[in-house]
């Protein structure tokens, strides 16, 4: 089982968020000063690695990466990033110092685009944000494997191009790729490494996963399933709920109830400006006991988000994990 | 007036001396016996990277009284965009001028990825704005836009970059770019736009660098043919309303004598392969590089001994087969290296990019015993902007 916890980029922040007040004692602490002493927290508490996440009102994630890389010994580290930003060639470029200066740590989370906000591209009208992913990935993947590498796709051409050598030294990242379309699935299956699933029908995860499973194995390729969700917990149930309606009245949700597609889970998560709509909310029994039953339905990496990220990160590490059925040696991430 | 000084970081790779016919520090070349890389210790990885090194360098900048630092980018280059945050949190003044080419990234996306860069050093970015030097080099970029082309995407970019940044919302309809009403959020337009540093010598460069440009920069080149390109880019840029200033790249090679300085040039040149030598001479490039054809211009098209390289009092030609870049570079004592650099500075030079290797001992050497002998003031490192 593989914990990885979200980390804050800057529109949530501390109190009324980072972004939006001017704290008077700037030279002294910034929002990247918190953003390291999440990381830490996150390092401390045991997880495997941290989700930096794309946040278009934001920080930018490979900067934020990058510090928090430098922040931390051994803790993995996802960039999510829109994949509008630059070329595939300058993306890998960038993973591959990452990864030497980070003895490894890098995995990617291409996203499609980056909606709503308008973009000043060389994305032609009309593109398929999938084949551009499709293409960022193949790319990616051949650069990595030597030099002399060409590739004529219908967005991207490079020509003997590949990695250096001593660009190389470590391999390449892993890929994460989010989503319930069955075009993110196949690109999963074909170029991916973990396929995040997220919790909004929890009844139909345990189908959707066996059949990744199934199209992999027949695909020869080790992709694993993971799961982002949000959490809320807290010492007993009541307490959890409670909090969640206080939070839920201050987003303006009235009837929180109207959420719950299943016994402990709300999927109202993204209106209180999560990155992801579904989560568990409970005690730190409860939600130790539906992360055990996700794992034994195939679910192998998890990817939470808690708020206030660095709060959220301790609990979580010092009440709900010890209650998990953790092998002590955990999968990579 | 003051000038600003800064030192290059070798992002691929440093020699222990320039004498030393590889790169030994860094995992760049082969490793051999005088390698000082990372992991080499009893097969072990250890747990230094070839990052911490380029800390040590930009630390050993900063003490020494640089006001910035260069960080180049090439394909066989770590990159300066995952290294410069990473170093911005080692420094404390020290400046961070990032080189990059505009086609390859977004305009909106290097819009924040330099705010973001800015709130998270307190305002020490600057840009190198390079626009590639084509051939199979820029197809190995995945570039295929030809010379003059690329030249007009710079300058697209650069009213996409400075709009969503400064004038927002933002609207754009260009060749190379398109966009309705973007902008960045408050706080990260609320930082500083960055000074930029324009390279190119072509006249589609140095059209787009009278637009956009605080700086100009130019390689070293002698100083008649320095002094009218600058004037050049100046009549350039009075026709868009601006004011230009200058800069140069130049390599040093200062020691306690004038003796010293050219005994290690000349065993550096000597510890060259003849071969290699003479290839050199004759090279074409393959790319369409304006700037790289005018540095091969500059050399003789013979295999002349090393004296016939002295283009000028303390101006030697032949840095480019000791390590890839400018051709010309200074050799001298400490107090005619100053001088040089005080010439250029009457010829109309604002800012300077040095370099020298080792870049780590040689930071310290020319900051200690050069720099205070150049005469105008430099600009002190200024407090560090509140960051927001």
């Amino acid at each position: 089982m593989t914990l990885l916890w979200t980390l804050p980029v800057g529109t949530e922040g501390r109190g009324a968020g980072s972004l939006g007040a001017r704290d008077v004692r700037a030279q002294f602490f910034t929002p990247f000063d918190y953003l390291e002493q999440v990381a830490r927290a996150v390092e401390a508490g045991g997880f495997d690695g941290a989700l930096v996440p794309f946040d278009a009102e934001g920080d930018d994630p490979w900067i934020a990466a990058t510090a928090v890389a430098r922040a931390t010994r051994r803790l993995a580290v996802i960039v999510e990033f829109a994949t509008t930003f630059g070329t595939p060639v300058y993306a890998a470029k960038m993973a591959a110092t990452f990864q030497r200066f980070s003895h490894g740590r890098l995995s990617l989370k291409p996203v499609l685009g980056d909606q709503p906000v308008p973009r000043a591209t060389v994305v032609t009208p009309g593109e398929d944000p999938f084949d551009r992913v499709h293409e960022y990935l193949e790319i990616g993947r051949g650069l990595w494997e030597g030099t002399n590498y060409s590739y004529d796709g219908k967005i991207f051409e490079v020509a003997g191009s590949g990695l250096i050598p001593p660009l190389r030294t470590y391999p390449a990242p892993h890929v994460y790729l989010s989503g319930n379309d069955p075009r993110i699935q196949d690109l999963s299956i074909h170029l991916g490494d973990v396929h995040l699933w997220e919790l909004t029908e929890p009844a139909s995860l345990p189908a959707l996963v066996a059949d990744l499973a199934r199209r992999a194995e027949a695909a020869l390729r080790p992709v694993r399933s993971g799961l982002r969700l949000a959490v809320l917990a807290r010492p007993s149930e009541e307490e959890a709920w409670s909090e969640l309606r206080r939070r839920a009245a201050g987003a303006g949700i009235d009837d929180p109830g109207t959420l719950v597609p299943a016994a402990g889970v709300w999927t109202g998560f993204e209106r209180l400006g999560y990155g992801t709509p579904g989560g568990l909310v409970g005690s730190y029994r409860q939600i130790a006991s539906a992360l055990d039953r996700f794992r034994d339905e195939g679910i192998s990496s998890f990817v939470l988000e808690g708020r206030p990220h660095l709060e959220e990160a301790y609990r979580f590490a010092e009440f709900v994990r010890p209650s998990l059925d953790l092998e002590l040696t955990a999968l990579p991430a | 007036m003051s000038v600003d000084f800064y030192w290059r970081i070798p992002t691929g790779g440093d020699k222990g001396d320039i004498r030393t016919p590889f790169l030994n520090r860094g995992d760049f070349a082969a490793t051999r016996r005088a390698s000082l890389a990372p992991g080499l210790r009893a097969a072990d990885p250890d747990d230094t990277t070839y990052i911490d090194h380029m800390g040590d360098i930009a630390r050993a900048a900063e003490v020494s009284g640089f006001y910035g630092a260069l960080l180049p980018s090439f394909p066989v280059t770590d990159d300066p965009w995952v290294i410069s945050p990473a170093l911005a949190r080692e420094t404390k003044t020290l400046r961070f001028m990032i080189a990059f080419q505009p086609g390859f990234l977004d305009p909106l996306h290097a819009a924040r990825m330099s705010a973001s860069f800015q709130r998270l050093s307190g305002g020490r970015l600057v840009y190198n704005i390079i626009s590639g030097g084509g051939g199979a080099g820029q197809l190995w970029w995945g570039d295929k836009i030809a010379h003059d082309d690329r030249y007009v995407r710079t300058g697209e970019f650069l009213d996409v970059l400075k709009g969503v940044w400064k004038r927002r919302p933002y609207s754009f309809d260009g060749r190379f770019f398109q966009v309705e009403g973007a902008g960045l959020p408050d706080a990260l337009a609320a930082t500083d736009f960055p000074e930029i540093y324009f390279s190119g010598s072509s006249d589609a460069a140095i059209a787009a660098a009278g637009r956009h440009s605080d700086y100009y920069l130019s390689w070293l080149e002698p100083f008649a043919d320095l002094k009218a390109k600058f004037e050049q880019v100046a009549a350039r840029s009075e026709i868009e309303g601006r004011s230009a200033k200058f800069a140069v790249r130049v390599d040093i090679l200062a020691r306690p004598t004038e003796e010293e300085a050219w005994a290690v040039a000349r065993s550096a040149w000597d510890s060259i392969d003849p071969k290699a030598r003479e290839e050199w001479y004759f090279a074409g490039g393959g790319g369409d590089s304006v700037g790289a054809a005018r540095q091969a211009g500059f050399r003789l098209n013979s295999t002349e001994p090393f004296d016939e390289l002295v283009v000028a009092p303390n101006l030697w030609g032949g840095f480019s087969l000791l390590r890839p870049g400018p051709s010309i570079g200074i050799v001298g004592d400490y107090a005619n290296a100053a001088e040089r650099l005080n010439d250029l500075i009457e010829l109309g030079v604002d800012a300077f990019i040095l370099a020298g290797s080792p870049h780590l001992e040689e930071a310290y050497r020319v900051g200690e015993e050069v720099l205070p002998l150049v005469q105008p003031r430099r600009r002190a490192a200024p407090p560090l902007v509140a960051a927001v």
